[in-house]
Parts: C-alpha cells; structure tokens; sequence
C-alpha cells in the first residue's frame, strides 16, 4: 500500500491503542474526540489530495529506495526542486485547511536523519544509516505519519541535561539491554502526535560528553507500551463540543499540540538511530530546524485564508472601498508572500549532502523563520483592524437561532443589504479563530515559537553570514587599504 | 487525438485548474480521447499550470506533443491549437 487514501488513513488510526488523556479522563475514542477529530481532518487531507490529479505533483514524489509513487511526506529531498514542491506543498495545504496540517515534522525529522545517520557512520563505522533507511522504507510503504519529537521539556534552562535536578527534563537512556534499550523523558508541544502512526525522537541541543546518555534518537510506533499523551489546549476549544458550527470558526478543519511522556519505554536497537554521539547531536538539530523553518512556508498559505476572510468581511461591512482597507489588504498580501519568498528561496539554494539527500540552505531557513516570528502577527493586526470589534463581541450561535433574540442579531447585525447577517457572523468567527481562536496555537503562538523561538534564528544568522567578506568590500570601496 | 492531461500541484493557482479541464473537454468534444498523462497510448499532452511559473516537470514526457496553458485567457488559443492538433494540422 504505497499511497493510504484519505478513508485508509482514518481506518488505520482506529487500529492504534494510543493511551491519551485530555480535561483529566482518557480518551477512549480518539479519532471521533469532537476536539480531535478537526485536527486529524486536516492530516487526512494529506492523504486525500495525493490521489487527485490537480494536486498529486505536488503531493507526491517517486521514492529514491523503491522507485514507487509515494507520498511527498514521506519523501527524502533528492534535488532542489524538491524541496521547492515541498514548500509548495506547505502553502497549498495551509491555504485549504487554514490551521496546521501536521505532517511536515515527520518529513523533516526522517529527511535530516538520513544525513546525519550517514555522516555518523562515516565517523564511527556504525550501522544508523542502513537501519534507518530499512525504516524509511517501512514508513514509505505504509505511507505512516510521523511525528518528529524533538522538544524536552527542559526545565532550568540555565543548566546542561545532565546537570538539571530531575534528570527527565531531557529525554534520555536509562538502560541498555541486549535486544535494545529503555528510555524515559518527556517531549512537548508535539504537534500532530494523536493523528501519527509512527513517532521519532530526536535530542533538542547540542550536548558534550557529559550529556551523552541524552544524545539519543530512535523511532517507535505511537502506541508503544509506556508512552502517553496528555492533550493541549487551546483557546476557545471546547466551542467544538457545542451544537452548531459558526462560532467554531473553522467548520472543517484544527490542529493538536500534546505532550508526549516516556516513562521507561524500550526501544529496540533496530529502531535506534543515535546512541551517545553526543557530536552529532547539534548537527541533528541544525538541520532538522533548518527544514522545519522551511516548513513554515504552510503560514503563507493560513495567511491567503486569513486574507480571503478578511477581504470577504471588507465586503460584508461596505467597508471594501476605503482606500485604507484596500492599502491595508495589499500589506497583508506584500508580508504573506514575503514569508513565502524566504521559504523558497531556501529551497533554490540549496545543496546536496554526503547521504545525498539535498538539504535547504540554513541561512535563508533561518532568515525565512525570523519573518514568520513577526509577520503572521502583523497580518492578524490588520485582519482584526478591518474585521472591527464586533469579531469579539458577537453573541453567540445559539442567541442567532433563538426565536427570542436572533431576529435581533439578524436585524442589528445586518451589514451589507446582499450579505446575509449569518454569512457575516461565519467569516467574522473565522478570522477570530486564526487570530485569537484554536487556529491562533499554529498561525502565532506557533510561528513565534515553532522550529526554534526567534532568538534561535538570530543566532543561525549571525553565525551563517559572511562578514569578513562584508567589511572587506566596504573598507575597499572607501579606499582604507589593509596592512 | 489522444490526449493526456497533467496538472501543476496548484499551490498559488490564479484560476480553476479543474474547471478549465472541463471547459476544455466540452469544447472539444469526440475530437479527443482523455487519457491520463501517464498513458503510453498519449502522443499529446495538455498541460494546466495555475500561474506563469509553471512548473511542472515536463522531463518525464520527452517525445511527446506538449499543449500548454498557464492563463485562462489563453483559452481560445489552447482551443485552437488541440483542435488542429486533432485534425492532424499543427
């Protein structure tokens, strides 16, 4: 089964036994959960448009193991314009879901594995290469999701992982056995992890020697014995448990954060891509962040929805005309396709590595990511400046459909004569949901922070420019002469 | 004529790639066979970008006659040139 369809991919989430908690119970029914079930729509489109025509050049991709149809996530980049249809990809679902679609960490935890398992190799004569690529080959053929787990929770951040008063903040090997070894820690913020077969871990630093025992990577089913899911949540979720759809925002479509705990899971070494290479650590995290801010170009395809939605509610207002409406939407046009640009342009440039597998240039990613931190915020401003007040003080569905009050809100509430005061209610409530709603987690909190928060792109930036080269033209240019 | 047809992946497509096709297939009516792009049997093939950049690997279908649109106003164009196309004219 190269390619699951949309319907397969449901199916194949009801056979897994996924230990998952949310508002203090375990949830018994997770692909059903109301609060879920949004979130694994979104994935499920993931699978869905592979097979229709008009979408599948960019969704899928031909495996470079098998020479198979596969999907696009489950692909290792063999060229630059892979990596373009893979940010091409990212809008494209963005612009259709309007939230967080989910599968890109997998995709870019396994595409920075299969460099780094090569490169570790190279130096140690080990086997993390051959055993990854025969788990590449696994996830390709049963075309899985993956989580790509990669935040510890951390804990005093001043100190190293081995240094910390709880040696869990980091997830780390507790015992090493003959037939594998048993971890425990925790990974957070892991979005998507409810809606995934299959979850890869990966260190979140860099680390030295004496971090060794944390410098682990490895892969296992999402229902393995002693890993739990304690859901996240988000602003205005439980709108989903309640009758009607307007006051959801997003009708369709979500996302899901959790946090994944490993108390004492065993890992066998077949599934082991790191053991104590505490030097590869960095490199691990370098470039899975590197692809991870390319991802980020799915923001520029929330962005066109938000911009759609906040054009449609111009209308609705009478308000479209104005010409600071009209300047205020082409701003919100200029920033959006400008953090598409960066994503892009990362793509173009990059370059192959030793595995062969082609990685993004990590200085235009990072540069990519740092506008993402500010831009989608700048865009919501405007989105909530032309929405005006009544996005946040409109009553709610239930007084709409009440035979007391809704005629009132269906009179007061009237904008423009041809819109009906209910299409005006639906586009004022999606532009609340990304904004400040369930879809706010992805298009903000999760720009700002997501793939490394904005300080660790300025760090990337600064060590990636060419200064020397910099200082060097200007001083001659201005006619300094060097001794 | 038999015609494949192939798609860009539509991530910034500036007009219905789909509809397009339909319109298309209507206009021509029994002069064409549809087939998909991956047919052997297809000397032809109609290519439908969503914007100028198409980008579209076309490498995969060397020897074949590639039609092209990337704007909806080429229709009339795109129309013309498979109809000749068919008649064995271009």
């Amino acid at each position: 089964m190269p390619m699951m369809t949309g319907e397969q991919y449901e199916q194949s989430l009801r056979k897994l036994n996924l230990n998952v908690y949310m508002f203090g119970k375990k949830v018994e029914n997770v692909v059903d959960d109301p609060i879920i079930r949004p979130s694994m729509n979104a994935v499920k489109l993931t699978y869905e448009l592979a097979h229709k025509p008009e979408y599948e050049d960019l969704m899928t991709a031909n495996s470079h193991l098998t020479g198979k149809k596969i999907n696009r996530f489950t692909h290792i980049h063999q060229s630059t314009d892979d990596l373009v249809k893979k940010t091409k990809m990212g809008r494209l679902l963005g612009s259709l879901t309007g939230c967080c679609f989910q599968r890109c960490v997998g995709m870019d935890a396994m595409n920075a594995l299969s460099i780094v398992t090569h490169d570790i190799d190279k130096k140690h004569g080990t086997e993390y290469e051959k055993r990854f690529l025969k788990y590449l080959e696994f996830v390709q053929e049963n075309d899985y999701t993956c989580d790509g787990a990669m935040t510890d929770p951390k804990g005093d951040r001043a100190l190293a992982p081995h240094q910390q008063p709880d040696p869990d903040m980091f997830l780390h090997i507790v015992e090493e056995k003959a037939d594998g070894i048993v971890v425990r820690g925790a990974k957070a913020h892991q979005t998507g992890a409810v809606n995934s077969h299959e979850i890869i871990i990966m260190p979140t630093i860099s680390m030295r020697a004496e971090d060794a025992d944390y410098a682990v990577s490895f892969a296992l089913p999402a229902d393995a014995e002693g890993i739990t899911y304690i859901m996240g949540r988000q602003s205005c979720d439980t709108r989903k448990l309640e009758s009607g759809t307007i006051d959801r925002g997003n009708s369709l479509y979500g996302g899901h954060e959790s946090l994944v705990v490993f108390d004492n899971v065993f890992v066998p070494w077949d599934r082991v891509f790191m053991y104590k290479e505490y030097e590869f650590a960095g490199r691990l995290v370098e470039n899975f962040a590197s692809y991870h801010r390319q991802s980020y170009a799915c923001k520029a395809g929330v962005g066109d929805v938000l911009i759609g939605a906040t054009q449609n509610i111009a209308e609705y207002n009478g308000a479209a005309k104005a010409s600071h409406v009209k300047d205020k939407i082409i701003e919100m046009n200029h920033l959006n396709e400008t953090l598409f640009c960066g994503s892009v342009a990362c793509a173009c440039e990059g370059h192959k590595e030793p595995s062969g597998t082609y990685l993004v240039n990590t200085l235009l990613a990072n540069v990519c990511k740092q506008n993402v931190t500010r831009f989608p915020y700048e865009i919501a401003r405007l989105a909530q400046d032309i929405a005006g007040g009544l996005m946040v003080t409109l009553p709610s569905e239930d007084d709409f459909r009440s035979p007391e009050v809704g005629h009132w809100l269906e009179k007061y509430y009237k904008g423009n004569e041809s819109v009906p005061t209910e299409h005006r209610m639906r586009m004022l409530r999606l532009i609340e949901n990304i904004t400040m709603g369930t879809a706010a987690v992805g298009y903000l909190t999760e720009s700002m922070h997501g793939a490394g928060s904005p300080q660790a792109q300025r760090i990337m930036i600064s060590r990636q420019v060419n200064m020397d080269q910099k200082k060097k033209v200007a001083k001659q240019l201005c006619g300094i002469e060097e001794k | 004529m038999v015609l494949g047809l192939k798609y860009c992946g539509g991530c910034s497509a500036r007009f219905d790639r789909v509809e397009l096709a339909e319109t298309i297939k209507q206009r021509l009516g029994a002069t064409v066979e549809w087939v998909s792009y991956d047919n052997p049997e297809a000397e032809h093939l109609l290519v439908i970008a969503g914007c100028e950049s198409a980008c579209v690997d076309l490498e995969p279908f060397q020897g074949k006659k590639i039609h092209m649109i990337f704007r909806e106003q080429e229709l009339e164009s795109i129309i013309q040139e498979l109809t000749q196309a068919a008649k064995g004219t271009d």
